[in-house]
């Protein structure tokens, strides 16, 4: 399946607009199976993963609300809340946030 | 006690990879990628982390620290210490994250400030963040009218003044309002909380739009706009993004312009012949 990435990658890279007829057209003349045929035509992307064998979710978030408190070593940057209160205490080994 | 960093053998560096899979990859995240002895990597499809294993063969996803109610401190602690853990095995670790790394990340500042507390050399290289990708798909310049950007619970858990002439963009909105931060999705209830503070300074029927970043390049990129009044009832995601215009013109200050004029005319009259 590597070759999907390779399809999609080079699309990516092609600075050309690609119009839906011109598409249609690279993915059918792809080699692709039929059920990755049918997914990249119906532009579907969880279809697409599954297809591929990538794991079945991704999660994308990276950045808390708020640090974590920390008895010894509060941020500046983070007054005492409230809400704090309910996070999860921090341990000696985490690291502070940015 | 600190060692200077740069000291020991192993080093880590942090590359974006920018939003779209292979369009917005620089030369030298690629080339970071490639010469690593081990790459983690935390991104935004399963179909670039397979991308990213055609270009390396040990990448390691740092996906399996995300769990259903495990909190995502902790979650972001088990990220950075999985990549420490080669570091201080001696090895040259890349961390790769989807857009920029240091965005609205916490994982990678934290996992180089950790690498160079220890001593280890530590950088990070930027990528094409969904911010970048939104100015391009909404035609916004932030220059032209100013922009302020909050996460989307923080925004709720603290007071801030607002300004209603420049534009406001809320990031992570799929989850404003989380506290336990053990979830990954808020629901209408959270958002209707939302939208009374932000009727403060807005009108309800004031349009906003839900954007989220194309990908892959067989996709495009939301941009659904809705009055605020509907944002409850709007399907919102881990990625999507509120982008809030302004209501109001540019509000003239005419105080400090006459000050400004002070000075100039102070200039002139000291200006040689």
């Amino acid at each position: 399946m590597s070759n999907v990435v390779q399809f999609l990658e080079t699309l990516s890279l092609d600075p050309k607009a690609v119009t839906e007829e011109q598409y249609v057209q690279a993915v059918s003349t792809a080699n692709f199976n039929l059920d990755v045929t049918v997914a990249l035509l119906k532009r579907d992307v969880t279809g697409l993963n599954r297809l591929l064998g990538g794991r079945a979710t991704v999660l994308a978030f990276v950045f808390p609300a708020e640090n974590e408190p920390d008895d010894n070593q509060r941020d500046d940057d983070t007054p005492p809340d409230e809400s704090e209160k309910e996070v999860p205490q921090n341990d000696q080994n985490s690291a502070q946030a940015a | 006690m600190e060692t200077p960093a740069g000291e020991k053998p192993g080093r880590l560096v942090c590359v974006g990879l920018g939003m779209m899979l292979g369009a917005h990859i620089g030369p030298r995240a690629r080339s970071h990628i490639e010469q690593s002895d081990v790459v983690f990597v935390a991104v935004s499809d399963p179909v670039v982390e397979l991308w990213l294993q055609q270009m390396h063969p040990d990448v390691r996803s740092l996906q399996p620290h995300y769990a259903e109610g495990k909190p995502r401190h902790q979650t972001y602690r088990d990220m950075v210490e999985s990549m420490l853990v080669e570091v201080r095995a001696g090895r040259t670790v890349c961390g790769a994250f989807y857009g920029h790394p240091g965005v609205f990340a916490k994982a990678p500042h934290d996992a180089i400030a950790q690498a160079r507390r220890e001593g280890f050399d530590a950088h990070m290289e930027p990528g094409v963040s969904a911010e970048d990708c939104l100015y391009a798909d909404l035609d916004i310049d932030p220059g032209r009218l100013g922009c302020q950007h909050y996460e989307a619970s923080q925004f709720m858990f603290y007071r801030r003044r607002l300004d209603p002439s420049a534009y406001l963009i809320l990031w992570q909105v799929g989850i404003a309002g989380d506290r336990t931060y053990r979830r990954f999705a808020t629901g209408p209830e959270y958002r209707r909380l939302l939208v009374e503070r932000l009727r403060e300074d807005y009108p309800l029927d004031h349009p906003v739009t839900v954007y989220e970043a194309a990908t892959l390049p067989i996709t495009q990129p939301r941009m659904e706009t809705v009055p605020l009044h509907a944002l409850p009832d709007t399907p919102l995601y881990m990625h999507s993004t509120l982008v809030v215009p302004p209501c109001m013109p540019l509000q003239r200050d005419e105080a400090m312009l006459a000050r400004i004029e002070t000075v100039e005319r102070a200039e002139a009259t000291t200006e040689p012949a």
